[in-house]
């Protein structure tokens, strides 16, 4: 195989509080997804495909961390491999731009080229998007995939969206990011763009995978259009290059867009609620697996569902009940519990008679007597006390009492995707004078 | 004629008709001086008559055109045709709309008139289609159904973007939603060559529309179907001119009208001749039959006799050709005509009773009834109109137009486009209100007066050159727009100008504080900036209104509060200087007068530290290119804006250090502040 994947791993500020953006947070690619570090994931994909080469790109300061998952899971599934399968390589790196991850590489790298996210899941078969790219125009340089969002109960308003403008034979031409349009107040297409492909399809519902296919030629193209390329977010490189795509007076390199198939399932865990969603996604499949029959059990133990999936040196109490929820490892479970819907991370103690719905609750969070919480995030290591009631807020410590911050939600711009402002964006906060 | 329309008559109400006969446009000057547009003829049948065609074969039970220039000549053209005959399949009556100067005042003529009962089809005069109307107004019907605010339906034919019946005179572009062809947005673009621009779309007009597309590759034939409410809602907008820029643009942005338009994508053939170039390009697509039944051998007219004689030869009776001439491809020839020994003909519509001689090359031209070729000639892609001469040897390059009863005498060579006429034309909007009489009398005096253009129509020639109108303010995209001349355009967009254009925008985004602007938008902004500000500074407008003017300004060209400071403190300083200059004030009085009544301008146009700093900056750059102004105004300067708490003391400091700023009066300042801050410190 041909390629060079990289995993990036980002910061995630979108699952604040759970990610590292916190002091109670885990890295967020080691952020468990059905208790697995959803960076395995991505990895077991990868191994599907048997890349030339897999490198891993962390910050220094989670480096060590991935590193041990990454050694650890090449040691439980590679065993029998016969060491078909390249190693895995881990580099650190603190910049503040994915460009300059690039940048790592764009010298040293002669083979095609795959950025990954490290938050994705899906069940199609990496082969899918190395024919489709295998098969793009010899003109074409680089390819990005997109998808739709199929779960219905990711809020539409934590995806990150964006006008995504391509041609109707699926070439990327530009970018806009609606936050972007919101403050220029209009969205603006060149003319010139216009007259290069005559029919110009425009999509609010793509949205970005993070999965890029870079040539050789992109590298170079890189070079010679977008200089600053190292300042840049991946995506936001990926739109200079697909505007220079149709700037110049003969068509240069393409890059075209791969829409994922319909059929197949794709979600990015980039935010809480989509993370939520990655976790209820593997219960289901887990649940479809293993039609376990109803085992006899002894009358008050308590029930765990097919569809749920509960970690090591965990105790649940009597009668709790554990319905499509993931609970991790050494986690304390009182009597009489429900949870349903629920992600819960290692050393979580509830007491008695809680009920949790909808919920994310951060490692060594302690919930107290009979507190019952919708669809809340509660971060690591708070407490809820006795009784809470609660619904739709998320918990951090910062504030002692339960106040709502829910704001943390739409704080953006992980480094993955910091906002594609427009160039002339920066100047552009309107003082409200001038609203109309 | 088609039975359908009793059947319509049956079932529905009768459907009505208005045609625009005038375009109200000059492309197709001088000829449009003498005849008006939809009497042009176009292999060899008047314009008009494609229009009615397509309106017997929609079904359309009344049709009422609309005149305006040569409003007479039409009138009469109408009451001779057969479709004035008791068995002309639909009820025609002319409008006179003289005092009409676009599409939107005959509209809401039509509207003051009352005409209207219900759905109507809107087309202009110079309409050529095959498109099967039924199918449209099925689904004109079945939307209105589905949304009862739906007021227009616009017939678009898919072709491609450069595609040789597509306006490129007009160019633009229809903004639909993927899912039910709804027009979310219009606008004009620039010419492919033409400067580069933006299509700025208010996002408000796209929410809940998922996909959308952008269509640069639609002809806009002007086939619409609309509903009372069109010409209702153009006599609400008085300012409507245009039928797409205004009235299409102004509906989809309105927010209290809250109407819906719809796009009709065919793709049957449908195309306006509008100007030299679709001219030609329809001309040729009838004769290779791309539009059949649209053809010669329908014979529209009741006199015709055309037959077809393969390889889209048409001929009628009575063609004399000699024994050597040599008929190519697409060519059809008028009945009475002669054509010499040795006369080579392609792509070419000839007239009745022309006169060809020998030892002729024709390609590509349009000779219409009457008109004179002598022996030994050179035509190409040009139009020979009726009772035209063209003298022996005389030689017509790519894009002339030899207009009325012109004589070219023997051996003269024409240029590219060159236009000439037997009257003098006067360059103005006037032309096509006028009747026609009234011109022949101006002309008439004016013949004595002036002499022919001789360098261009020979010795014995009569004709005068005209000069286009739109060559005053379009000058670099009117002639490849509107030549006769196909041509393919070219995405002949040099390398350089792109480059620049980006190396712009990022200048502006990374140097935003620093003053390197140049570049002639900016100088555009700049200049109108401060005409802007010089008029609120003369007629005392207050504070709230200049910045409103100047924002609005800032945002339609899209440039930095960087360069809006630098207009403003230009225009301030500029005035400062005046009054000394004049000696009507000292530095100080006139700086503080000026300052403190317009240093709040500054209010709304700093709202960073950086930007604070930024200001500072460009007044110390521009006082020192003064030479009127000392080092004291910057001193002025400094503490007005620091009194107004537009620059604050820490970003004084750090410009003053920042810069290095040698000016001892400042200097005096800057210690004040110093020791000031010391002095609240020890405190």
């Amino acid at each position: 195989m041909e390629f060079h994947a990289v995993i990036c791993c980002g910061r995630g500020i979108n699952l604040s509080p759970f990610s590292k953006v916190k002091e109670t947070g885990i890295t967020k690619a080691l952020l468990p997804i059905g208790n697995k570090p959803m960076i395995e994931y991505v990895l077991e994909w990868c191994d599907q495909a048997q890349f030339r080469a897999i490198t891993v790109v962390t910050d220094s300061e989670s480096h060590e961390g991935i590193h041990k998952v990454v050694e650890l899971y090449s040691k439980k599934t590679r065993v029998n491999t016969g060491g078909q399968l390249s190693k895995i390589n881990t580099s650190t790196f603190d910049g503040d731009s994915t460009g300059e991850i690039l940048d790592l590489f764009i010298e040293k790298e002669s083979s095609d080229f795959i950025l990954l996210p490290c938050d994705f899941i899906t069940d199609l078969p990496p082969q899918v998007l190395i024919e489709q790219y295998r098969n793009k125009d010899n003109s074409d340089i680089a390819m990005s995939v997109h998808y739709l969002n199929k779960f219905d109960s990711i809020d539409k308003k934590s995806l990150t969206h964006y006008y995504t403008v391509y041609s109707d034979d699926d070439h990327l031409l530009d970018i806009y990011s609606k936050d972007s349009v919101e403050t220029n107040k209009f969205l603006e297409l060149r003319a010139q763009m216009v007259w290069r492909s005559p029919t110009t399809k425009v999509s609010t519902k793509l949205l970005d995978s993070f999965i890029y296919f870079f040539s050789k030629e992109a590298f170079q193209a890189l070079k010679k259009e977008v200089p600053d390329y190292k300042l840049k977010s991946a995506t936001k490189i990926l739109r200079d290059l697909a505007r220079s795509s149709w700037k110049h007076s003969s068509r240069q390199g393409g890059i075209s867009l791969f829409v994922l198939p319909q059929e197949c399932d794709f979600i990015r865990s980039d935010n809480v609620a989509a993370y939520m969603e990655a976790n209820r996604y593997m219960m289901k499949l887990k649940a479809q697996e293993q039609q376990q029959p109803p085992q006899a059990k002894e009358k008050g133990a308590a029930t765990v569902g097919a569809d749920s999936v509960v970690g090591e040196n965990t105790v649940l109490g009597e009668r709790t009940n554990v319905k499509k929820t993931v609970v991790g490892d050494n986690c304390t479970i009182g009597k009489r519990c429900r949870l349903t819907g629920c992600v819960l991370l290692d050393h979580v103690t509830l007491e008695d008679d809680v009920v949790l719905e909808n919920c994310v609750i951060g490692r060594n969070a302690t919930i107290h007597m009979k507190a019952r919480l919708t669809n809340c995030n509660v971060e690591g290591s708070y407490t809820v006390s006795k009784g809470t009631q609660v619904k739709g807020e998320t918990l951090t410590n910062i504030f002692v009492e339960g106040v709502m911050d829910d704001s943390d939600d739409s704080e953006d711009d992980s480094e993955d995707y910091d906002s594609y402002d427009d160039e002339y964006n920066d100047d552009e906060e309107d003082d409200g004078l001038f609203e109309r | 004629m088609p039975p359908k329309k009793q059947k319509e008559i049956e079932k529905d109400e009768r459907l009505q008709a208005i045609v625009l006969t005038d375009s109200f446009e000059t492309r197709f000057m001088p000829l449009t001086s003498v005849k008006p547009r939809c009497l042009l003829p176009l292999a060899n049948v008047p314009l008009i008559e494609y229009t009615l065609e397509f309106l017997a074969k929609a079904g359309v039970d009344e049709v009422y055109l609309m005149c305006c220039s040569h409003a007479d000549q039409i009138q009469d053209y109408i009451e001779q045709s057969k479709w004035n005959k008791p068995w002309a399949p639909f009820k025609i009556q002319t409008i006179m709309t003289l005092e009409s100067r676009s599409v939107g005042d005959a509209m809401r003529d039509l509207d003051n008139r009352g005409l209207i009962t219900g759905d109507f089809l809107l087309v202009s005069g110079d309409v050529v289609t095959n498109i099967q109307f039924d199918k449209v107004m099925e689904a004109h019907k079945q939307r209105r159904a589905e949304d009862k605010d739906h007021i227009a339906t616009m017939v678009l034919t898919q072709a491609s973007a450069l595609h040789r019946t597509r306006s490129h005179a007009e160019p633009a572009v229809f903004i639909l939603d993927e899912k039910n062809d709804r027009c979310l947005y219009y606008q004009d673009i620039p010419p492919i060559d033409g400067k580069k621009s933006a299509i700025s779309i208010d996002p408000e007009l796209l929410e809940g529309v998922d996909d959308f597309t952008i269509r640069n590759d639609l002809i806009d034939c002007h086939v619409d179907i609309c509903s009372p409410h069109v010409p209702a809602i153009f006599q609400e907008n008085f300012d409507y001119q245009y039928l797409r820029r205004d009235f299409v643009k102004g509906i989809l942005s309105s927010d209290i009208l809250k109407k819906t338009i719809y796009a009709y994508i065919t793709d049957d053939y449908a195309a306006r001749v509008e100007s030299w170039q679709t001219y030609d390009a329809i001309s040729q697509d009838i004769l290779a039959r791309w539009c059949y039944p649209i053809v010669p051998d329908s014979n529209f007219l009741e006199n015709q006799s055309y037959t077809y004689e393969g390889q889209h030869i048409y001929k009628e009776d009575n063609v004399i050709l000699a024994q050597s001439c040599k008929i190519g491809k697409s060519v059809a020839i008028g009945a009475g005509t002669s054509i010499g020994d040795g006369t080579v003909i392609e792509n070419t519509v000839i007239g009745r009773d022309c006169k060809i001689g020998k030892n002729i090359t024709i390609k590509n031209a349009y000779i219409w009834d009457n008109a004179v070729i002598e022996d030994d000639s050179t035509l190409e892609w040009s139009i020979i109109a009726n009772g035209a001469e063209v003298g022996q040897g005389a030689k017509l390059s790519k894009g002339s137009v030899i207009g009325f009863d012109v004589k070219i005498s023997q051996g003269q060579e024409l240029g590219k486009d060159v236009r000439v006429s037997a009257k003098k034309v006067e360059n103005n909007n006037r032309s096509f209100v006028n009747s026609s009489d009234e011109d022949f009398e101006d002309d008439e005096d004016d013949e004595d007066a002036d002499s022919f253009d001789v360098s261009v129509v020979g010795s014995q020639g009569v004709g005068y050159v005209y000069e286009s109108e739109e060559s005053d303010y379009e000058d670099d995209c009117a002639k490849p727009v509107n030549s006769l001349m196909y041509q393919i355009g070219s995405l002949a967009l040099s390398d350089d100008s792109i480059i620049s254009q980006v190396v712009k925008q990022k200048k502006k985004r990374s140097y935003s504080t620093t003053s390197v602007m140049t570049d002639y938008e900016e100088e555009n902004f700049e200049k109108e900036a401060i005409a802007t500000l010089e008029r609120a500074l003369d007629q005392n407008h207050d504070i709230d209104t200049a910045l409103l003017e100047l924002n609005t300004l800032r945002m339609s060209m899209n440039v930095t509060y960087h360069e809006v400071r630098s207009a403003t403190l230009s225009t301030l300083l500029k005035r400062i200087e005046h009054f000394i200059e004049t000696d009507t004030l000292n530095t100080k009085q006139a700086t503080e007068k000026i300052f403190k009544q317009w240093g709040p301008l500054f209010q709304r146009q700093v709202f960073e530290e950086s930007e604070q700093v930024d200001l500072l900056n460009i007044a110390n750059g521009l006082v020192a290119k003064s030479s009127t102004l000392d080092d004291s105004v910057m001193l002025y300067v400094l503490s007005i804006l620091y009194d107004q708490e537009i620059v604050e003391e820490e970003q004084i400091l750090e410009w003053y250090h920042g810069n290095k700023i040698a000016n001892p009066l400042v200097k005096r300042f800057i210690d004040w502040l110093e020791e000031a801050e010391e002095d609240s410190d020890e405190e």
